[in-house]
């Protein structure tokens, strides 16, 4: 079984993806920030991360280039979960080593589909 | 002795099956005949040596290795209150599939197979419930002369004294 | 969104917490006491109602928060400062916020133009003007005409290009939104021309940005596959001569093939994360010319791109470090850090493409061979894995514990030959013997986990737990590393995760208590798990209030549990709150009841073959300790004769054998039989009397007695018949026919075909003692 990390300050946004991935067959940790985040990886490996951009302590951006910089998630898939649109911040995530996004809201098949397309 | 459960399945199958009309294996402890469903049956072996467990009811005669699983073998005799078998290798024992769960029951022989509709089977008046194995036995095959009481299997793997206090 | 509606009261608690929190953080803004997180704070609880109403369609709440929002990211970005007049609007707009979310949850939206009026000033600030307006701008729009007066002079444009952007923001949201594809022009025209076959050609070369977002070719071509009949050829023409080779760049291409009904937006929506990654090109298939495949003799077509997923293209140059991402990146050019290209087919682009064969290339340099072999040799330290299905794995198992038992059957008959003319039959049998043994430890090493897998979920349980009901913990834990068979770990989660749960709500004073007791506000919780003797011991303890066992009792005979004349021990009293129906909470708590109480804690466990016992002292914490083993699989066992029968007992229990001196066995009043051992005074279990076997040894002295170790460290002397031997036995379920009977974990297959008991000292010793209880009432 795939293991995703989603890294979300939201409750709402953790559930829902929680509830999503897991109907379609992942196993799913949660993180509530950049930091909680680190914490996480460091305890297990992961096939694929969903992190979203604005969180506190660390944000998505500071997130991604701390994977970028770990041997062990050199080449992990990390997608961006934001309901941002600006191509500058979409630019930024790429910049920092995100391997894609996705613009919540976001639709249940959609988002597995997405997994697929990046998970190895 | 090696009567094995294909044979009587075999002949079970040339029986002619209509309409809610089942199939029985009936088996005689001393005079009495009891029967249970063929789909309930797995297998038919003769008695060997079962592992006693150590302050356990009367009517539990042990475990035995049934090609790698633990099964417990119930003696049906001592179940219905009328004394242990005094086991000898002419014994049977029917594994029964009941639930999730396979157990053995002891009986002194396998003695027919019975197909019977739903017109054949009675259910017991409340006095004959109230003198017989209540709760093991509800029901009856009457075919012809003949008196066949129907275990419900079920109740078997729940422990004698637990039955009787519920 | 179907399926997501549920969370629509999550979104809503959660949003009642972040207005509340925004609030406060409003509040100090207002009072000159902000730091720089406080706009940050805002931000992200607007940012979080924005997301959040996405999701529900909730889009006036979407459009609102989104101005909120945008000021927001200006004044944490510092291009607008936040003024007293711009606080006061912010103020006013998390008024409206919480009426538009207040209006969304109860089904009664505010009247139509009720945000206006804050939006316009917020509009305002957002254009850089000075909030004249907002003075006058109420928080509530009662007066909605005349909000509307006082801002008529706010800029049309930045009116007009907020708009837009908040448009162009939900139309491209509809579009990542994954809501259905709206067809435009361009996808029209290509879905009219009716080409045979209609399809694709796609060219396309990765950069080597594309690597470095953890992209992957194959995937995209596997996703294109499923949307028709697809083609793979590999393009090296790009590749230049070995000296121009920049070591950063990506000089594979590949032109795709694809036979598809479908339109080009979904082409190009496979290829929307790597589109600025790549040099990438798509045209209909009847006017795209396909290279000339003769060109690249030798070089097959990936017809099948999903065998090339899994059959790992053999790559032919590597990088060294990391060695295992020369099997991720097939067709990609790897090179040392130094730029030095390391090609066994020097400057031949033929070379490097990918071969879906497995079969390795010959080098044709003998160093670069070397290099090559200290790569794989890299490859191996890094421990390659392969998945492989549970249920094979544990059909290796079954078939490792049949032949166990055919093996003691083997060594019984064995053992009955005259030895001396047999030894190189003796021999044979202990290799096999040791070769089974280590066969079968590395089998059960295949199913064993790591506890990380559940201790990684407290921390989150702990501060969810803690904050629900308001306490302060610190976590600790200790051996996560600890291994244990998958199926114990997974069926280990839940009981542990109740009593977390229980600790905390239970066990840990709040901080005003700890203070008053002369503690730290902080509680201590430690979760720790070690492997001890071949069992895992789990400790959940607390440095809490202790459980008072004046008050378990009290309860324990309200409940009808003691009788009033019984005095049980403080044990015995302990153990109560592992009885069904009991509960030392009066309200069953939210978090900690659920109809879930220790006693099912107890019963997963015991389910398992394990045991769990708690330890309190008043005042000064609890430890609940869970004994489980390490496999469920094999064990290794002393066979013992009591009576006919044979039982077994867990070599890890036993301290030691020995056949008693005349003199060492006492008779105490009250505590039957008990042995002296160095001192040291050791009740005695006869096996025959408690399991009532009539022909079993009774007079000690003739008999032999197993020291054995309890779960709790206590020690008792098992009083048997004979010792037979040790032996590893297969462990068998008796439950799972049958029930549990006290005093026995399981089952095992003897030589002979036999079942024989595994004996449960720990529950042989309770049994016991409560045995010798009952008789002395």
């Amino acid at each position: 079984m795939k293991r995703i990390l989603t890294v979300d300050d939201s409750r709402t946004m953790r559930d829902m993806l929680l509830h999503t991935l897991t109907a379609a067959g992942y196993e799913v940790v949660q993180a509530i920030d950049g930091e909680d985040g680190v914490r996480v990886l460091d305890e297990q490996g992961f096939d694929v991360i969903i992190t979203d951009i604005n969180m506190p302590k660390m944000d998505g951006y500071g997130f991604i280039e701390y994977c970028r910089r770990d041997d062990g998630y050199r080449s992990t898939p990390i997608l961006v979960l934001t309901t941002e649109t600006s191509r500058e911040k979409r630019e930024r995530a790429r910049e920092a080593g995100a391997t894609g996004w996705i613009v919540k809201p976001f639709d249940p098949q959609r988002l597995t589909e997405i997994i697929e397309r990046v998970a190895r | 002795m090696a009567r094995t459960t294909p044979d009587l399945l075999q002949s079970a199958d040339n029986a002619v099956v209509g309409e809610g009309v089942r199939q029985y294996i009936a088996f005689t402890v001393d005079t009495q005949e009891y029967a249970v469903d063929i789909m309930s049956v797995r297998e038919i072996r003769v008695w060997s040596r079962a592992t006693p467990i150590p302050n356990s009811e009367p009517d539990v005669l042990g475990v035995v290795n049934l090609r790698g699983t633990i099964i417990p073998i119930i003696d049906i005799r001592a179940r219905f209150n009328q004394g242990r078998t005094n086991v000898t290798n002419n014994h049977v024992v029917v594994i029964l599939q009941v639930g999730e769960k396979l157990i053995g029951i002891l009986v002194d022989s396998v003695s027919d197979i019975l197909t019977a509709g739903p017109d054949e089977i009675k259910p017991l008046t409340m006095q004959e419930r109230i003198s017989g194995e209540r709760p093991m036995i509800t029901r009856v095959i009457s075919k012809e002369e003949r008196i066949v009481s129907l275990i419900e299997i079920d109740l078997l793997t729940i422990g004698r004294a637990d039955l009787a206090a519920a | 969104m179907s399926g997501l509606e549920e969370f629509r009261a999550t979104y809503f608690q959660e949003c009642s917490e972040l207005l509340e929190d925004m609030e406060t953080h409003l509040i100090d803004l207002s009072e000159g006491s902000a730091s720089s997180e406080t706009i940050n704070a805002i931000f992200r609880a607007v940012h979080s109602v924005k997301g959040g109403a996405g999701a529900f369609g909730l889009n006036r709440l979407v459009h609102f928060s989104h101005t909120f929002e945008n000021l927001l990211d200006m004044m944490r970005e510092g291009t607008r400062e936040a003024t007293p007049d711009a606080v006061s609007v912010l103020l006013k707009a998390s008024d409206v916020l919480n009426d538009l979310v207040a209006g969304s949850r109860d089904g009664h939206e505010p009247a139509a133009g009720h945000e206006d009026a804050i939006a316009k000033a917020l509009q305002a600030l957002i254009a850089g003007e000075a909030p004249v307006a907002t003075d006058a701008a109420p928080a509530v729009a009662d007066d909605l005409g005349e909000d509307f007066a006082d801002l008529e002079f706010t800029p049309a444009m930045a009116d007009e290009d907020l708009d837009s952007d908040v448009a162009a923001a939900l139309a491209e949201e509809e579009e990542f939104g994954f809501t259905p594809i709206a067809m435009d022009d361009d996808m029209l025209d290509d879905a009219a021309a009716p080409a045979a076959p209609a399809g694709f050609v796609i060219r396309f070369a990765p950069r080597a940005d594309l690597f470095r977002r953890a992209n992957e070719p194959l995937l995209l071509f596997r996703e294109l596959k499923r949307l028709g009949e697809l083609t793979v050829i590999p393009d090296v023409t790009a590749l230049p001569a070995l000296a121009e080779i920049d070591a950063e760049a990506a000089y594979i291409g590949w032109t795709l093939r694809l036979v598809t009904d479908a339109e080009r937006i979904r082409i190009e929506d496979v290829f929307d994360f790597v589109v600025d990654d790549c040099d990438l090109s798509i045209e209909p298939l009847d006017t795209a010319e396909l290279p000339e495949m003769s060109g690249n003799a030798g070089l097959p077509a990936l017809g099948e791109p999903e065998e090339a997923v899994a059959d790992v293209v053999e790559p032919v140059v590597t990088e060294p470090e990391p060695a295992v991402d020369c099997d991720e990146d097939p067709g990609v050019l790897h090179v040392e850090a130094d730029g030095k290209v390391e090609t066994p087919a020097t400057a031949t682009p033929a070379a490097i493409v990918p071969m879906p064969s497995a079969a390795p290339r010959a080098p044709q340099h003998a160093d670069a061979q070397d290099d090559r072999n200290t790569v794989v040799a890299g490859a191996a330290a890094a421990a390659p894995m392969i998945r492989v299905g549970l249920d094979k794995v544990d059909r290796v198992v079954n078939m490792v514990g049949e032949i166990v038992i055919i093996q003691a059957m083997l060594a019984e008959r064995v053992r009955e030959l005259p030895e001396g003319e047999h030894s190189g039959l003796f021999q044979g049998l202990e290799e096999l013997m040791n070769q089974t043994r280590s066969l079968q430890e590395n089998v059960m090493s295949i199913r064993a986990q790591p506890m990380r897998s559940i201790f990684q979920r407290l921390p989150r349980q702990v501060r969810e737990v803690a904050e629900r009901v308001e306490k302060k913990v610190r976590l600790e834990t200790v051996g996560e590393l600890t291994e244990v068979d998958k199926t114990v770990v997974e069926r280990l989660s839940d009981p542990l995760t109740h009593m977390v749960r229980n600790a905390i709500d239970h066990g840990l004073e709040g901080p005003e208590d700890r203070r008053k007791a002369g503690k730290s506000e902080t509680g201590t919780l430690r979760v720790s798990a070690e492997q001890k003797g071949g069992r895992i011991v789990i400790e959940v303890s607390d440095d809490g209030r202790g459980i008072d066992p004046v008050k378990v009792l009290d309860k324990a005979r309200e409940r009808g549990l003691v009788g009033p004349d019984d005095h049980p021990s403080d044990e015995e009293i302990m153990d109560m709150i592992f009885r069904p129906g009991f509960s030392t909470k009066e309200a069953v708590s939210d978090l900690s009841g659920r109809g879930v109480g220790m006693d099912v804690v107890r019963r997963n466990i015991q389910e398992l073959g394990g045991r769990v016992s708690v330890r309190s002292t008043l005042g000064r914490g609890s430890t609940f300790q869970l004994i489980l083993p390490l496999t469920l699989a094999v064990t290794d066992g002393m066979l013992v004769a009591v009576g006919s029968e044979t039982y077994i007992l867990p070599i890890a229990s036993i301290v030691e054998c020995l056949s008693p001196q005349q003199g060492d066995i006492t008779n105490l009043v009250g505590a039957g039989n008990v042995l002296r051992l160095r001192g040291e005074v050791i009740n005695l279990i006869n096996l025959g009397a408690v399991f009532n076997n009539p022909v079993a040894e009774r007079d000690p002295y003739k008999a032999v007695i197993l020291v054995v170790e309890a779960d709790d460290g206590s020690k008792v002397g098992v009083v048997v018949d004979e010792i037979k031997g040790e032996q590893q036995v297969v462990v068998k379920s008796i439950e799972k026919n049958y029930r549990a009977i006290p005093g026995v974990a399981a089952a095992t297959i003897l030589g002979n075909g036999d079942v024989a008991l595994i004996l449960d000292v720990t529950q042989l010793v309770e049994h016991a003692y409560g045995a010798r209880l009952a008789a002395c009432a």
